[in-house]
């Protein structure tokens, strides 16, 4: 069917994710997408955050030492959570379909969520926070 | 030939996020992970990297969907 649609310039639809809940419990809903991270030792895919104010992927102490990643330079960011050490690495990760390298802030702690920045992530799609219908598209 | 075959919906396979959306997760522990597949739920548990190794060899052709169930007054903003 796809060859059809671009045959006839009809637009892609995209990938479309619904708000969810990021603990159980909570009132309000995020947008949240699924991301599949590929290492040497396999796929795994995490629930993570679309954040459109956080410059770099983020991800916690937990998920960087299941997917192996390195300890390169120690830098530190500022945010909301306040002052984070963290380590820069580039991995392969599946978002909305498809493959990209992005790079990542692998946190050295545990008490930061799972967020899904805009280096590398953003400039590859047209991305719909869609608050109404509690929906974001990934086109 | 079924010429009407076109007008099937696809049977879609369930993956291992619509096994999480079905999940109550106060069940389990803070801090613990767990771990969903297409099928089901495969473990949960503290220590991540055992499940993990156990599932790749169960379940080579799969990827695993992890949650770390967080604290109830986890808050984003």
């Amino acid at each position: 069917m796809n060859w059809f649609k671009r045959l006839f310039g009809i637009q892609r639809e995209g990938v479309t994710y619904k708000y969810d809940k990021i603990i159980d419990g909570e009132v309000n809903k995020h947008p949240v997408c699924i991301v599949t991270f590929k290492n040497s030792g396999g796929n795994v895919d995490l629930k993570m955050l679309v954040d459109s104010g956080a410059d770099i992927t983020l991800l916690p102490k937990w998920a960087g030492e299941m997917l192996n990643l390195k300890r390169t330079d120690l830098k530190y960011i500022g945010g909301i959570a306040g002052r984070i050490g963290y380590y820069i690495n580039y991995t392969n990760a599946v978002v909305a379909g498809e493959t990209l390298t992005i790079p990542v802030a692998w946190a050295t702690q545990d008490t930061v969520p799972l967020l899904l920045g805009r280096q590398g992530v953003f400039d590859k799609f047209v991305i719909t926070f869609n608050e109404k219908k509690g929906e974001i598209n990934f086109k | 030939m079924n010429l009407f075959n076109f007008l099937k919906k696809p049977k879609v396979e369930p993956t291992a996020q619509d096994v999480m959306k079905k999940t109550d997760l106060s069940k389990y522990k803070v801090h613990e992970y767990v771990v969903f597949y297409s099928k089901g739920i495969y473990g949960h548990g503290e220590k991540l990297p055992g499940i993990i190794d156990e599932f790749r060899k169960d379940h080579p052709e799969e990827t695993p969907l992890v949650v770390k169930v967080p604290p109830k007054k986890f808050a984003l903003h």
